[in-house]
């Protein structure tokens, strides 16, 4: 048997490839294991935020308004906050445990140890938040829903919409978390950048009401194509032109997942 | 099952053990426990295909800036040997062993791991080494078995081996009583040991150990200890670097001792000892002016000493009737005189 054995050539080990779906699953576990430890907490915020601004902009606000560009004012703002629910969900979670995790508790280190490129750990980190933000955008629609919202069969598409979108904010928040050089510095990215891209989204307000600027600003703001996409979807009124805005959400999450793949190797690889 | 190659592996470590500690033995014999059933699983990584050695560096060179961590370092690690880097923090083990699994890219230099040339094949080595990093960077929240479980994924482990893979890391980390722990539960010692199963879980043919045993008390890194020994006799190839010069006396066949990103020294412990540090030491405590003393007068005899806080050690003495303490020569003489340097 042993004398055999010998004679029998070794297996010739199979090839590696780049973007292999082993590897993204490897890192999309080890999230998923993770993730059962803190869903409570995790899901808790991203219910309860949602629900807040829906009270405070639906029955606050809404009391003075009644209806927003042709929409009831909490139809409009229900559909919004879907948007700024992806980015929250999609960008801050990015940044923070991204940070932390190479930062602090070096898991990349152990990851990259094993047969795993770091395009494949940012890939597979910003899929699996974009599966979470997928879940997490239809919220405030559901809460929506409470307040009178009419259910629609479009609001299928609103996960799919959502997780494109996340998928986009977890890899810019790769990004911003390959460039920090602490946790602190993330204020000005959230403060300067993240937190002004409400103003000019069209999640509260229409963006017709802003001055010209505002809405050139607009136009290159991802939340606001999401905004206008996940509207579409929800009051049937989906058109050519809305592949204008699913086209900027593509190109948003791939230059935003080249971004981070790029920064992350220079963070990562000395 | 025993793979071709694997008898001229066994021959070659036999030979090595002849030349470096097999007549005086610095390292007390190990005598390998089987492991039930795996055994001749694991023999196979003995074989010496793909390569002349596990690992193969050739004028490593790296750079941080103005500063050369690792300078033109030549490194081998034949099949089925252990192999130790050895040196004080900042002389380069660490960059070195970051540079085995392309974390870290050299500026200058070939490097070969498992006959695979790095960086660009650095996955397909990965594929069949395993890592043991200086920190802790499990997952403290997850159970044991969860942190092999994942591991298990990104070593690819197929689905139906991933559960016989874990219970035998487990066993070999003397683990399996607290597979439902979780991480933060466990005791210093036993994370590091859950560190060793996470990195045998794929059977892997090379292991590599940064600072395994650092931080740790005694009898815990005896425990280690057994533990390195044990995948030794299984057939892994193994890298280890520490600053503990006993554990490298121990357990390595060669070491290379490193200081300022290059090595300074090459060889068996024991050779190395006989080579530059002789049979034996004489050591002399006294008060300070007595300690100067004893170095004039050595230096002006051609003997070589050492300072060691309260003593100083006289080497190579050739049987001089000099007054003090005689004790066999050990790695950290030939540190301290190849070096200058205190190792610890």
């Amino acid at each position: 048997m042993a004398a055999a054995a010998t004679t029998a050539p070794a297996p010739a080990p199979r090839r590696l490839r780049r973007l292999e779906r082993a590897a993204l699953a490897g890192v999309m576990v080890r999230e998923v294991v993770n993730y059962s430890s803190f869903w409570r907490s995790s899901t808790f915020s991203s219910t309860v935020d949602p629900t807040i601004y829906l009270l405070a902009f639906g029955f606050g606000f809404g009391s003075l308004v009644s209806t927003v560009a042709g929409y009831d004012y909490i139809d409009f703002v229900g559909t919004g906050i879907v948007a700024t629910t992806v980015l929250f969900s999609g960008a801050f979670p990015a940044m923070y445990s991204t940070f932390v995790k190479f930062h602090f508790q070096h898991t990349y280190d152990a990851i990259l140890a094993a047969p795993v490129d770091v395009e494949e750990l940012v890939t597979a980190e910003a899929l699996w938040i974009a599966v979470r933000t997928g879940v997490y955008g239809c919220v405030p629609m559901l809460v929506a829903m409470v307040f009178g919202l009419d259910p629609s069969v479009g609001m299928l598409l609103v996960p799919f919409i959502a997780a494109l979108a996340g998928s986009g904010w977890a890899a810019f928040g790769i990004f911003i978390a390959a460039r920090g050089k602490s946790i602190e510095s993330f204020s000005y990215w959230q403060s300067g950048l993240l937190t002004p891209m409400f103003l000019v989204a069209g999640t509260f307000f229409p963006l017709s009401q802003l001055p010209q600027w505002a809405q050139i600003l607009g136009n290159v703001n991802p939340l606001y194509h999401c905004v206008e996409l996940v509207r579409a979807a929800v009051f049937g009124t989906l058109g050519w032109a809305d592949l204008g805005h699913l086209a900027f959400l593509v190109g948003f999450a791939l230059v935003s997942w080249r971004l981070a793949v790029r920064f992350m190797e220079r963070r990562l690889i000395l | 099952m025993l793979r071709p190659g694997h008898g001229e592996a066994v021959r070659a470590r036999l030979r090595t053990a002849a030349d470096g500690y097999g007549t005086m033995s610095v390292r007390p014999p190990m005598i390998p426990r089987p492991i039930p059933g795996r055994t001749s699983q694991m023999l196979h990584h003995a074989d010496t295909s793909g390569g002349a050695a596990a690992i193969r560096l050739r004028g490593f060179v790296k750079r941080f800036g103005g500063v050369t961590a690792v300078d033109g370092l030549d490194l081998d690690v034949p099949y089925g040997s252990c192999v130790g880097l050895l040196g004080p923090n900042g002389a380069g083990k660490s960059t070195t062993m970051k540079a085995l699994t392309a974390q870290v890219i050299a500026d200058e230099g070939t490097l070969e791991v498992l006959g695979h040339r790095l960086p660009g094949d650095s996955k397909q080595a990965r594929a069949a080494m395993g890592v043991v990093p200086q920190l802790d960077n499990l997952d403290v929240q997850l159970t044991v078995e969860q942190n092999l479980l994942v591991f298990c994924h990104l070593y690819r482990v197929p689905a139906r081996a991933r559960r016989p893979a874990i219970d035998r890391a487990l066993a070999i980390a003397n683990l399996t009583r607290r597979r439902g722990a979780r991480v933060d539960e466990l005791s210093g010692g036993m994370r590091r040991r859950l560190l060793i199963a996470r990195a045998l879980l794929h059977e892997p043919r090379l292991v590599l150990l940064d600072e395994p045993t650092v931080g740790l008390d005694p009898q815990v890194r005896q425990e280690l200890w057994a533990l390195i020994d044990r995948m030794r006799s299984d057939g892994v190839s193994i890298l280890m670097s520490t600053h503990y010069i006993e554990e490298a006396e121990r357990l390595c066949d060669e070491v290379t001792i490193m200081s300022h990103g290059r090595a300074v020294a090459v060889g068996a412990p024991r050779a190395l000892i006989a080579e530059h540090a002789g049979p034996e030491a004489i050591e002399v405590y006294g008060p300070p002016l007595r300690l100067s003393e004893v170095e004039a007068d050595a230096l002006a005899r051609g003997w070589r000493t050492r300072r060691t806080g309260t003593s100083v050690a006289v080497l190579h003495t050739n049987g001089s009737d000099l007054e003090g303490e005689r004790r066999v020569t050990n790695l950290e003489d030939v540190f301290v005189l190849l070096t200058g340097e205190e190792i610890a």
